[in-house]
């Protein structure tokens, strides 16, 4: 993670002995009408986090249905009979990273097999 | 320019590109952003605004562990994992944007600027501007003010924990350089439970230190 490596600047902010003192002294709680508001507060926080947390999950993982639902059918496909979609999902079949789920082919109808063919030039050609 | 924020004219010129973080980064913000944290963090954050004097309550440090935890998620400060871990890192930007805070409350005039009246002759804008300009020397001077004040705090807590031989020793070793537990044990000659008991004295000596100041300032 090269780009996220730079540390703040702490030779140019030397740290004063008294903020490492509260920086210590801060670990515990002498206060415990503070302390009951800090909980509450902290939740807060926390439920906040988890919504910006979510949203760069989302950015990382976006839905796959949408990329499916975006395969186009294009002409040249929609041409191919079966035999011929079949022979075409075979050379697809020989990129390492095309997994196939359907052990069975013959049990995918003839449109099926087309859209299965499209989605995965789809994925590709977005890769 | 410290903490390695994004200068505001940049942002305001270029549009940045959305920050992506890998999930790993997500798993270990997600792992370390605990309860425990925030609220040491907020504790550090209201410790560094009482023990300067301002009298701001708790929402300026809830403001600035808010704006720190943002800042990161949003990638303005950029955060490494591997290098560091949450806590520490969040102590070391809440520290330096108290002090910038700090010298900004110092050589900025308090102006009433949402009170101004176009209609008032007698108040022109004209007065706000010249007390809200900054002499170049004010800069380096609000840095003296601070160190003073910082070291007459230091000064004080030495007097209070006079009779506490740990805790002064405590207190020496952080002005020895020493900035880890393991550092402050070494220097100052504590075992593991010297350092919590002595950590806990002196928690107490810091807040009889800012609620006696509090006072002060409310009697003045």
């Amino acid at each position: 993670m090269n780009r996220h490596s730079k540390r703040p600047a702490r030779d140019a902010d030397p740290v004063h002995p008294l903020e490492t003192l509260l920086a210590h002294v801060s670990a515990d709680s002498v206060d415990p009408i503070d302390d009951a508001h800090a909980d509450v507060w902290a939740r807060e926080v926390r439920a906040k986090v988890d919504g910006q947390l979510a949203a760069l999950r989302r950015q990382l993982n976006p839905p796959r249905g949408v990329a499916r639902r975006a395969a186009r059918i294009d002409d040249e496909l929609r041409a191919l009979d079966r035999d011929g979609l079949l022979a075409r999902l075979a050379v697809l079949r020989q990129a390492p990273e095309v997994r196939i789920a359907h052990l069975e082919l013959s049990g995918l109808t003839t449109d099926d097999l087309r859209q299965l063919v499209a989605e995965i030039e789809t994925e590709r050609t977005q890769a | 320019m410290s903490l390695d924020e994004q200068p505001d004219d940049d942002s305001r010129q270029t549009p940045r590109a959305p920050f992506v973080p890998p999930e790993s980064w997500i798993e270990a913000f997600d792992e370390q952003c605990t309860s425990t944290t925030l609220k040491r963090l907020r504790r550090y954050a209201a410790m560094l605004a009482r023990i300067a004097g301002r009298d701001v309550g708790n929402d300026y440090a809830e403001e600035l562990v808010q704006n720190a935890l943002t800042d990161t998620m949003c990638g303005t400060l950029r955060w490494d994992p591997e290098a560091e871990g949450l806590e520490p890192y969040l102590i070391t930007v809440i520290r330096l944007r108290a002090r910038r805070d700090r010298r900004r409350v110092h050589h900025y005039h308090h102006v009433y600027i949402d009170a101004y009246d176009p209609g008032d002759p007698a108040m022109e804008l004209a007065d706000v501007e010249a007390a809200l300009a900054v002499e170049p020397a004010a800069l380096t001077k609000s840095a003296e003010h601070e160190d003073e004040a910082i070291t007459r705090t230091m000064t004080d807590l030495r007097e209070r924990a006079c009779g506490d031989p740990q805790a002064r020793r405590f207190l020496n070793a952080t002005y020895q350089g020493a900035t880890t537990k393991a550092q402050i044990m070494r220097l100052a000659e504590l075992t593991n439970t010297e350092y919590h008991n002595t950590r806990r004295r002196l928690a107490r000596l810091v807040e009889q230190l800012t609620a006696d100041r509090t006072d002060s300032t409310k009697e003045d």
